[in-house]
């Protein structure tokens, strides 16, 4: 009985026994973005390691005998482990792990690989996702004041314009100075020549970069000097812009969604004449028989008033939408980042704009342990809408925007009964066809112009570590563009008027194909010797087809160019197919020693289908040395200190963007008539060259890298040294080859520079926070030679090509006043444009005074495009819930040729001139500045100083102030709301007179004027 | 018989499972004494006694309510929060100071006597990312004191992390989990331990001295109130000069209710603490609202 008892009493308790075990229950999460942390490890030390692992959620539920206090050690790869006490089982226990990367370990995206940014040798700027505020609808138009040494303007402000940049100065005369991207590992070069079918009417330069999502972007890698670039070969001369897209992460599924509206205006408005004003200086402009056949009599002109504000009805209050959505995740296997966008911005110009529909889809898995494969693809199709440009005649206007600008105010935009008025009775020339004028206002709405891309961005991998430390990766990408651009004009506008409309329609199929196969080995000797090794092989071909049909004469506009068949005037078909082919081997050794001495040398070979066949290898050797000067023991206790490094490289980089078959010996086809036959013939139309190659830069880099404060103040500061040899160039030839000039590499040009950039941590407090940094980069561009043969190169009459002189240099005449009455009319030397000099003419100075004024003898270096510096500045600061945000742009020094102001001031009869001729030269108002109003004074036939203007500007490109809050939803869910509201180009300080300073391009003539925005927006976070 | 006992074995075997499940899930309602409908009040340690006075004092207004300081997890119609900067509804009822502690003459304590720590020192001696400055290295076992910081949610930790720019990660030491009134314990087991505690957790509430066992650590404050934060300080005194003016070596921090119900009974509450249960601010540990 006794032991029946105790067998009863033992199993009756053992349950209790079983379930007299402490729960402790918890969640663990990042520290610096609140995410739960899945699959963090948590152990009870005293418990024989028993543990558990995190959910979906970062909560545990760990079962242990132990009694409180115990020790709990929490571990989660890349996070600092740690030990946490419990005392009580009661609380769940709440950790948050903060990852063990500091700012010296973080991974610094390079070519091929990444690099820890404690070893790179190289200058390379990081601009950071957060960095790139969703304010504008194409990312290389943020960088522009974000990185010391970069250059970016716009080629217009037209909405999906294309950007220029430049990275420590242009490098090339002839071949591009654009850098090179790459986009999640596959390589462009950006050029508009990429979506232009060829249908030059349809619109401005369809930048392909605008087909991707801002949005997307995780970070941009800024590679600047050679030792980062020369693994790029002959496509690194120019620099070269990584842009990493973003990937799912470990943790829970994260859902975004934005949204924002913008208002936009023209920032600026040209001051031109009213109707009367302008009516008075066309009574003095007019000659009788142009007065007597317009009627315009000073009763008439004093009836006018203000007339018409042409500019008024060209430009707009625009509107802009975007909208962002994105749902992102991964598991311990797999990681997702799926996204969608939709944008739709008109332009500040009436029947301008941009849309954008895109999605993108990254994923990745890891299919075994050690074998990982993803894909990254993108699809966008993007539409600009609306064009500025002539075709054939353009009367000396350079396009809509101008005729808007210059058309008499005296002129109304519509007739009595509603219509448009297609009879300007003040039109000249080319522009008047059996009575009818065009009507810039009527053409914005009435000519259908239109680039449609659809851009397909797809790249698979598949990467295996084959041991330890031995990695092979295999990329394949394949890039599509597909673009239309369609244009119709009816016969009341401009580019159908002489033709009785017209219609065109140009399709390009551009494709990149890419393969490349690395070999990546990493290893560690102790603490000593650290390596990494990388070796491969890549390919790229691209592919080019182009067709373009445009018809004429039509007898019914209604069908527009989606019936060419309906023109009764064909117009020669185009079509061309371009094709070239890439190889490359590729190799780079990163070695350190103690973690302090850094040592990159990078080797790559590029065959290219663009080389000539004497030269169709380039080889780009690069040396990068950097030394962690805080690690040694005369600085490693120096605590203010958290890092000195020194870098330098030296190495040789190409540039293979010197066009396609140009070494070839080419033929050109030909018409002739025979018997009133049209024959086609063919003839040379090119000299080839059997040594035509790529443009070879040479560069070296000094700098530092230096922060102190823990990080709180960084340094950064480069010098640098490059030299462009091979410069292609035309270069004059025995006549006996039967041509003038042949494409040569000769030429040379150097750009010499220092860069500084600071960054500053000023307050950081729980409740405020405020950073600043700013860059600023000088920049000595200068042309050393231009082969022999030839001693200057003068483009269009406005720049010159010489040594000794930068690229974009201005050459024309110098103002020297306006002739005045006391003046002794003998003694002022006649221009060759108007031989008899009359009082309130222009002066130039006559340089070697010889008596006149000509192109040949009196022309001078008016100035450079070159700035002599550009820099930025950001601020952010963060009080409580608020934050506000300001970023600066700048650039100093450099000119531009106002080329519409000197329209503007050079009045004729048929067109409007500036306010400034209010105060022209008259015996009773003796200007020195504005000469007297006289038609046919050719002025503006000739570059003169007057009109290279001070292009210097600071510009407040964008102001952001947002509030952010994190109502509960659920159970501990929080969504993320933030409210913002910004301003792009609030504030922009110039002495520039024209639309605008910011202008890639050496002449402003018309261009497309850029805009003031207000966005307000809101993100939500779930 | 055999059968019989096993029965009764297996039997009271399941009904403790069945008890200890209920017991792990325990989110059900609470019955009062009189069969009423109770409503639960969850409270860090520090802000404990106040709320049992809460309810022993609402208790005479309103005998047919019944208020229960909450055991163990689950859901709870109240809680005693910090400042929360998320729209939670919160109100807010007063302010807890936050001070430097270590065990009463522990070798940290001895190593501290005399010193009086500014924000520099402070930051110093206690997050990661700041080393101890020249004069402070001279004394090699400053850096083998240990700091312990709590890591739950109610804890105070973030309280005192912030008023220095910190975050709560950034503690050089060791963390606990639960209530910060087990920070005092850990100093005991650890001479070399300094940590940091709400007052009504370092305060004996009825003598209104520090408790036997913890030691302040020097600050560096405004030489008229330096006595009242030293050892010999008591708690009315502390309380007087961090309301006639801050010391910013002293981080504040709003104290409130959360409220996780609609219940008309809890909203009166609510007002009687507004109304009538701060007066009892002072005297539990805690400041008034500014």
């Amino acid at each position: 009985m006794g032991k029946r008892l105790l067998v009863a009493t033992l199993v009756a308790i053992g349950p209790l026994v079983a379930f007299a075990q402490n729960l402790i229950t918890g969640h663990i999460t990042d520290v610096r973005t609140g995410e739960p942390l899945i699959g963090a490890s948590v152990i009870v030390k005293t418990d024989k390691g028993r543990g558990v692992v995190t959910d979906v959620d970062g909560n545990f539920k760990l079962e242990t005998k132990v009694e409180a206090p115990l020790t709990l050690k929490v571990e989660y790869v890349g996070y600092r482990a740690l030990d946490v006490d419990v005392y009580d089982f009661d609380e769940p226990v709440e950790i948050a792990l903060i990852d063990n990367s500091n700012r010296l370990d973080e991974v610094v995206v390079v070519g091929y690989g990444v690099q820890k940014r404690k070893q790179l040798t190289g200058a390379v700027t990081t601009v950071k996702n957060d960095e790139l505020l969703n304010t504008s609808t194409s990312f290389d138009n943020i960088l522009g004041g974000a990185v010391a040494g970069l250059d970016a303007t716009a080629s217009s402000g037209q909405p999906g314009a294309a950007i220029n940049i430049r990275i420590r100065g242009g490098n090339s005369i002839n071949a591009g100075n654009e850098p090179l991207y790459v986009i999640d590992g596959v390589l462009l070069y950006n050029s508009s020549s990429a979506t232009n079918a060829g249908n030059s009417v349809a619109g401005t330069n369809f930048n392909p970069l605008a087909s991707i999502n801002p949005s997307d972007i995780e970070s941009i890698e800024v590679l600047k000097d050679v030792s980062a670039s020369a693994i790029y070969g002959s496509r690194g001369a120019n620099g070269v812009i990584i842009v990493t897209t973003k990937s799912g992460k470990h943790g829970r599924v994260k859902v975004d969604y934005g949204y924002s509206i913008g208002v936009s205006s023209v920032r600026k408005r040209l001051d031109v004449l009213n109707a009367e004003q302008w009516g008075e200086l066309y009574l003095e402009l007019a000659t009788d028989a142009q007065k007597k056949a317009s009627g315009v009599t000073p009763e008439l002109v004093k009836t006018w008033g203000n007339g018409t504000d042409w500019q008024d009805a060209l430009f707009r209050t625009a509107t802009t939408q975007q909208h962002q959505v994105s749902v992102s995740g991964g598991s311990d296997h797999e990681r997702f980042h799926i996204s969608g966008n939709y944008t739709n911005q008109d332009g500040v110009i009436r029947g301008t704009g941009f849309t954008r529909l895109g999605a993108r889809l990254n994923y990745e898995r890891d299919i075994l342990k050690n074998i990982t494969v993803g894909l990254k693809s993108s699809f966008s199709k993007s539409t600009q809408t609306g064009s500025q440009s002539f075709r054939g005649q353009s009367n000396g206007v350079s396009g809509l925007l101008e005729l808007a600008l210059r058309t008499s105010p005296a002129v109304p935009i519509y007739t009595t009964d509603g219509t448009y008025n297609y009879a300007n009775p003040f039109e000249a020339g080319d522009f008047v066809r059996n009575g009818l004028t065009p009507n810039a206002i009527a053409d914005l709405s009435e000519v259908d112009a239109q680039t449609r891309v659809d851009n397909t961005l797809v790249s698979a991998f598949a990467q295996w570590e084959i041991i330890k430390g031995l990695k092979l990766r295999t990329q394949g990408s394949v890039n599509i563009l597909n673009t239309r651009q369609n244009v119709f004009g009816p016969a009341t506008s401009q580019i159908g008027f002489n033709s009785d409309g017209y219609g065109a329609v140009g399709s390009k199929r551009w494709e990149s194909d890419q393969v490349e196969v690395t070999l990546t080995w990493n290893k560690k000797i102790g603490h000593v010797h650290e390596f990494e090794v990388l070796g491969g092989y890549t390919y790229q071909q691209e592919k080019s087809e182009r067709l373009l049909g445009s018809t004429a004469d039509y007898a019914n506009d209604n069908l527009g160019y989606q019936s060419l068949q309906s023109g009764s005037q064909l117009i020669a078909t185009e079509t061309d197919f371009v094709t070239s082919v890439l190889y490359s081997g590729i190799g780079r050794i990163n070695y350190s020693l103690l973690d302090r001495y850094h040592l990159t040398a990078t080797l790559r070979a590029d065959g290219s289908s663009r080389f000539a066949k004497n030269k169709k290898w380039g080889w780009f050797p690069s040396l990068g040395f950097a030394w962690n000067v805080n690690e040694e023991q005369f600085l490693k206790h120096t605590k203010w200190i958290e890092d000195l490094k020194l870098r330098a490289s030296i190495g040789t980089v190409g540039n293979q963007e010197i066009g396609d078959y140009t070494f070839l010996s080419t033929y050109a086809a030909t018409h002739y008539f025979l018997g009133g036959i049209k024959n086609i013939a063919y003839y040379r139309s090119a000299l080839g060259n059997d040594d035509l190659k790529w443009e070879t830069t040479t560069s070296y880099d000094l700098g530092f890298d230096f922060n102190i404060l823990k990080g709180k103040l960084g340094f950064v500061f480069d010098v640098y040294h490059k030299k462009t040899s091979d410069l292609l160039l035309d270069i004059p030839v025995e006549q006996t080859t039967g041509f003038s000039r042949q494409l040569t590499n000769v030429g040379n040009v150097t750009n010499d520079g220092v860069e500084f950039a600071v960054n500053a941590t000023l307050w950081q407090a729980k409740d405020l926070t405020w950073q600043v940094s700013a860059n600023i980069a000088h920049n000595h561009n200068e042309v050393t030679s231009i082969g022999t043969g030839q001693s200057e190169i003068i483009n269009g009459n406005q720049t010159i090509i010489r040594p000794g002189e930068a690229l974009g240099t201005y050459y024309g005449w110098q103002f020297d006043g306006i002739v005045q009455t006391s003046e002794d009319l003998k003694s002022v030397p006649s221009p060759s444009n108007k031989p008899v000099v009359e009082y309130g003419d222009v002066k130039y100075v006559d340089q070697n005074g010889d008596g006149v004024v000509d192109q040949e003898n009196d022309r001078v270096v008016l100035g450079s495009a070159q700035p002599d510096f550009t820099y930025g500045f950001a601020t952010q600061l963060r009080y409580k819930n608020w934050n506000l945000s300001l970023n600066f742009q700048g650039s100093y020094g450099n000119k531009l040729y106002n080329q519409m102001e000197q329209a503007l001031e050079s009045p004729n009869a048929s067109y409007n001139a500036s306010t400034k001729l209010l105060n022209r030269w008259t015996a009773e108002n003796p200007s020195t500045t504005i000469p007297r109003a006289v038609a046919q004074n050719n002025y503006s036939a000739y570059l003169d100083s007057r009109f290279i203007e001070d292009a210097s500007y600071l510009r407040l490109k964008n102001i952001q102030i947002g509030y952010n809050f994190q109502p509960q939803v659920g159970n501990n869910q929080k969504l993320g709301i933030y409210l913002y509201a910004s301003a792009q180009n609030l504030l922009t300080i110039t002495s520039y007179s024209g639309f605008d300073p910011e202008y890639s391009g050496y002449v402003d003539r018309g261009t497309y004027p850029a805009s003031r925005t207000f966005t307000f927006g809101v993100k939500l976070s779930y | 018989m055999k059968k019989l006992v096993l029965t009764i074995a297996v039997l009271f075997s399941i009904s403790n499972v069945w008890a200890e499940g209920n017991g792990v899930n325990g989110v059900n309602e609470v019955k009062g004494t009189n069969n009423t409908t109770v409503r639960t009040i969850k409270a860090p340690r520090f802000a404990r006694p106040l709320v049992e006075k809460w309810i022993k004092e609402y208790a005479k207004t309103q005998p047919g309510v019944e208020f229960q300081i909450a055991k163990g997890q689950g859901n709870t119609d109240l809680n005693v929060v910090l400042e929360d900067k998320s729209f939670s509804q919160i109100v807010y009822f007063g302010e807890t100071a936050v001070l430097p502690i270590t065990a009463r003459s522990s070798e940290a304590a001895r190593l501290l006597e005399g010193k009086h720590l500014n924000n520099k020192k402070l930051k110093q001696l206690y997050f990661l990312n700041e080393d101890f400055d020249e004069e402070v290295k001279k004394n090699k076992v400053f850096e083998s004191i240990t700091v312990y910081s709590g890591s739950n949610a109610t804890s105070v930790a973030s309280s005192f992390a912030h008023n220095f720019g910190e975050e709560s990660s950034s503690f050089r030491g060791k963390r606990i989990s639960g209530d910060d009134l087990f920070l005092n314990a850990a100093l005991q087991k650890d001479p070399l331990g300094v940590s940091f505690n709400a007052l009504p957790n370092i305060f004996d509430l009825e003598s209104r001295h520090l408790k036997s066992d913890i030691s302040l650590v020097g600050l560096d404050v405004k030489k008229d109130v330096a006595d009242s934060f030293s050892d010999n300080g008591t708690l009315d005194e502390l309380l007087a000069a961090l309301e006639n003016g801050k010391e910013s070596e002293v981080p504040i921090e709003k104290v409130g209710i959360s409220v996780n119900t609609t219940d008309d009974e809890v909203n009166k509450f609510l007002e009687w603490v507004l109304a009538q249960g701060t007066k009892y601010n002072h005297e539990y540990g805690l400041l008034n609202l500014k």
